[in-house]
């Protein structure tokens, strides 16, 4: 989806040294009409080599999300007369209000030379679209408060080049549409720490809530919940530690554990069985609790005589 | 009054026996060690582990040379998620003193 440009926020160009003309109403206008008719024409000065500046405001852009896909386009022209010299610098650079912004490429000797129009494609990188994005850059263009503005057409000559023409006639800006909501995914060499004045904070999955601590371990230093800690799926792997530097304390007051407070039963001898089955007597329905044997033996008598 | 300890032969004047084997008819998961020991529970050997299958076409002897007068044996598994089916085992010995120089 391309934008244009919305405001202007300098009456002309900054240009001593080269003289402006505009070919409509305003410079805004020339610049936002996507049609070749309308367009800005800067010519070069025989005696002074001087950038011309000039400050847009780009439509509002909502934030795609994504970081990938901003092109920024130019369409122009470029003539020169032989024994001229040749644009020295032609640039643009995007800003947000409290960055430098991304230089959208130093077009020095520029290749475009053509009496008709072409469109020059600029890609945005990545780092610059996020720092526009921090920057506040996909805000309405309030100027010094937020936005995005392409704050410098740079159209420098040598001097000697009284003839050479650089036509500008549309600018816009490339940007993609918004992906599909991204899974959440956290990775930090450092942890993943819920520190300072966070208060009631909920986090909601429906494909459930991972934590792989294989490499680690995991230090509760405080954990309260009103709907208890479950360890459900593949239960907690045998030979692991609980380790507290306060001590562990489980309250069962609430509700039953699942290791039984009281565990009974009657062992009979089930062939082909090798565990334990405990009935725990806390629960109407007599649940019970199928456990491995540990260490199980046998002993005989004494043998001779 | 005298108690008397498990006995699973009576006794015939408590001769000194030869243990050479066991051999044994066990499933399984895992390693079945095997300890014998002599009267009062002291430990006098404990066997080569035998590793068992859940299904197997082999009746293991596990060797051993043990002179006692009375032999018990214990087996057992020690990890967790291991068991054992014994479901015979065939005790090789016989007596050789009728008393020991210490008796």
């Amino acid at each position: 989806m391309p934008i244009s440009v919305a405001s202007t926020y300098e009456a002309g160009f900054s240009a001593p040294g080269n003289s402006v003309a505009v070919n409509s109403v305003d410079y805004l206008d020339a610049i936002s009409d996507s049609s070749n008719s309308k367009y800005i024409s800067l010519t070069g000065s025989a005696i002074q080599d001087e950038n011309a500046i000039f400050v847009f405001g780009l439509q509002t852009v909502v934030d795609p999300g994504v970081d990938t896909g901003f092109t920024f386009r130019v369409v122009a022209r470029y003539v020169t007369d032989p024994g001229d010299s040749a644009i020295n610098s032609f640039s643009a650079q995007l800003e947000s209000p409290l960055g430098t912004g991304a230089v959208l490429g130093n077009l020095n000797n520029p290749t475009f030379e053509s009496a008709t129009f072409v469109t020059l494609s600029i890609p945005v990188d990545i780092a610059d679209v996020q720092t526009w994005r921090a920057d506040g850059g996909f805000g309405p263009p309030v100027i010094g408060v937020s936005g995005l503005f392409l704050n410098q057409i740079l159209f420098g000559l040598l001097a000697g080049a009284p003839n050479t023409i650089l036509d500008i006639s549309y600018i816009e800006l490339e940007y993609p549409s918004a992906g599909p909501a991204p899974d959440l995914e956290i990775t930090s060499d450092a942890g993943l720490v819920f520190g300072g004045g966070l208060g009631d904070a909920e986090l909601v999955s429906d494909a459930g809530l991972i934590f792989d601590f294989s490499a680690s371990l995991i230090e509760f230093n405080e954990y309260i919940s009103d709907a208890g800690f479950i360890f459900g799926g593949g239960g907690l792997a045998s030979g692991l530690a609980f380790t507290s530097d306060v001590g562990l304390v489980f309250d069962f007051s609430i509700i039953d554990p699942v290791i039984s407070k009281d565990p009974s039963g009657i062992y009979t001898f089930v062939t082909g069985q090798h565990f334990d089955r405990i009935l725990s007597r806390n629960t109407a329905a007599n649940e019970t609790l199928d456990v491995e044997i540990p260490e199980p033996f046998g002993k005989t008598g004494y043998y001779g005589g | 009054m005298a108690t008397r300890k498990s006995s699973a032969v009576p006794s015939k004047g408590e001769d000194i026996n030869h243990f050479a084997a066991i051999r044994l008819r066990v499933v399984g998961n895992g390693n079945l060690i095997i300890i014998t020991y002599g009267l009062e529970g002291i430990l006098i050997q404990q066997l080569d582990n035998t590793v068992m299958q859940a299904a197997t076409n082999i009746q293991p002897t596990k060797l051993m040379n043990v002179s006692q007068q009375r032999l018990s044996f214990e087996f057992r598994v020690t990890e967790f998620g291991e068991w054992f089916e014994l479901q015979r085992f065939i005790i090789f010995s016989k007596p050789i003193y009728s008393q020991g120089p210490n008796l």
